[in-house]
């Protein structure tokens, strides 16, 4: 099981996140061991179950209760962890790499809101999409600059402004934290529109490169 | 104390809730300062509030300023990367609650995803005879052939010999130390360590503070404490050579205790002056002339 308290980014583990910077609000469950695949322990199994492609479910179906089997999993770990409290908070997921239409094209982390909470109560709203598919590795990134990735990201600004946001702000739900790049894109098309509400990302996990360092001068120095 | 938990969990929503490492740690470090804290004391408040953590018994003002001695020493102490594990939080691992008095945190240094492969303990005496610094080198050889990950204490003697045996035969180790991630002993394993750090995986949950501010003899008590941890991180326990008031024998009992295999090597049998391997075999202990023979035992 995931466990029941999240874990913030900080000082001591953003330097693995290099688009992160001190203002980001990231929260994660777990770490994915980046290079270890299934060897790399049960996050590690949870996430690569979690994104098996559709194309791959297409190849060979058997595979498919996995996928299934992970995205209940999460739902319930998001539900446990949110608990009541989920109903203060709008949530958006972060849009899927391929666009609609593309044989891989998943909308997993919708769905897993969508099995998380009760969807009268709990504010999930789906604003973001990209226009154009983009390579998505979770281990390696893609390869396009934020200018480049910001420029495929299209907000509906209707969905955004039927309701308004609930009191604590928007929660990007998304399934690995990498660089950082797609939140920190995400999050800038959000707060373009809707100003100084607080945006914090969600993650299942953070990935975890082999080396990174501790940014003591945030802490020690004040910097 | 409990005013404080209440408090953060009436209304706490998972913003709250979460742990932020930096404050974490300093709650940690803040809790053993306190005067009486052992492993004991804390587990009994974290047993008797179950799901809490550091910072649910702290100040944040405290937290914040332990945190900052601490990340201090660890800068100090050259180190560039390093981690921390907490009890209900991101990839603890829950085979240390077998431990009777399971840690509330931890630092380590290293690749943590290593604890997720077969791992088991090689430990003994700091004074071994060279046929012990052999039979541990040759049994670390052993289960690294068979994939298995060895965790020692970076002792010296048997210890050491276990690590390097490891890395030698190109396989993994990890390092269960009795110092904070800013301390090496013996000094002359400070090498043997960095290089555990950077390639493998070291483990401490000894706080850096409360072990800077105490006299060297109480910080002895933090070895067998660590050899609890050191069982329960492992599916098996293996003795090389002990004497009758080792250490060891500490990881032994707290092995059989969590339900892990304890297993002791037939030279140390054929000493007449020890009287422990009978008394563990007892309890549980299986007597074993080689590595196939512990390989056996274990599940395939």
């Amino acid at each position: 099981m995931l466990p029941r308290r999240l874990t913030w980014i900080d000082a001591t583990n953003r330097d693995a996140h290099s688009y992160l910077v001190e203002d980001d609000r990231c929260l994660f469950f777990g770490e994915y061991f980046a290079h270890q695949g299934y060897e790399g322990g049960y996050t590690n199994n949870l996430i690569l179950n979690f994104k098996i492609k559709p194309s791959a479910l297409q190849k060979n179906p058997a595979r498919r209760k996995y996928k299934t089997g992970a995205i209940r999993e999460v739902a319930e770990c998001l539900r446990n962890v949110a608990g009541a409290n989920a109903a203060k908070y709008t949530w958006v997921p972060v849009p899927p790499s391929k666009a609609a239409g593309d044989p891989d094209y998943d909308d997993r982390l919708e769905r897993t809101l969508r099995a998380a909470f009760d969807v009268s109560v709990v504010d999930i709203r789906n604003v973001l999409r990209q226009t154009e598919s983009t390579e998505a590795d979770h281990l390696a990134g893609d390869r396009l600059t934020p200018e480049q990735l910001s420029a495929i990201l299209d907000v509906d600004t209707a969905a955004l402004a039927a309701a308004p946001i609930r009191e604590r702000g928007v929660i990007l739900f998304d399934d690995v934290l990498t660089t950082g790049k797609h939140f920190k894109c995400c999050k800038d098309q959000l707060t373009d529109r809707l100003g100084n509400v607080p945006v914090t990302g969600l993650f299942i996990a953070r990935r975890v490169p082999p080396d990174v360092s501790i940014e003591f001068d945030v802490i020690l120095d004040g910097k | 104390m409990t005013d404080l938990v209440a408090q953060a969990t009436a209304t706490a929503d998972f913003e709250q809730r979460a742990v932020l490492p930096a404050r974490e740690l300093g709650a940690y470090e803040a809790l053993w300062a306190q005067q009486g804290t052992t492993f004991k004391t804390l587990a009994d408040v974290f047993r008797e509030h179950p799901g809490s953590i550091p910072s649910d018994f702290v100040s944040e003002s405290e937290a914040k300023q332990y945190s900052r001695i601490a990340l201090g020493a660890i800068r100090e102490a050259g180190i560039k990367h390093f981690g921390i594990r907490v009890d209900g939080a991101s990839e603890y691992p829950l085979k240390l609650h077998d431990a009777q008095h399971p840690v509330a945190l931890l630092y380590f240094q290293g690749n943590w995803d290593i604890t997720s492969s077969r791992c088991v303990a090689i430990v003994g005496t700091r004074e071994p005879s060279p046929e012990g610094v052999r039979r541990a080198a040759k049994l670390a050889r052993g289960f690294v052939k068979s994939s298995f990950t060895i965790v020692s204490g970076l002792a010296q003697g048997i210890d050491t010999a276990a690590h390097e045996g490891a890395i030698e035969a190109g396989g993994m180790t990890v390092a269960v130390l009795g110092t904070p991630i800013t301390a090496a002993y013996p000094a002359q394993n400070r090498e043997l360590q960095d290089r555990i750090a950077d390639d493998f995986l070291v483990i401490s949950q000894v706080p850096i503070v409360r072990y800077s501010r105490q006299k060297a003899h109480l910080n002895r008590l933090f070895f067998p404490e660590r050899n609890v941890t050191m069982a329960a991180l492992t599916e098996a326990t293996i003795i090389v050579e002990a004497g009758n008031t080792s250490g060891t024998l500490v990881q032994a009992r707290h092995a059989l205790q969590q339900g892990r295999k304890l297993f002791i090597l037939d030279s140390c049998f054929r000493s007449p002056d020890l009287t422990w391997p009978a008394k563990l075999v007892e309890k549980g202990a299986i007597r074993v002339s080689d590595f196939d023979e512990i390989r056996d035992r274990l599940a395939p």
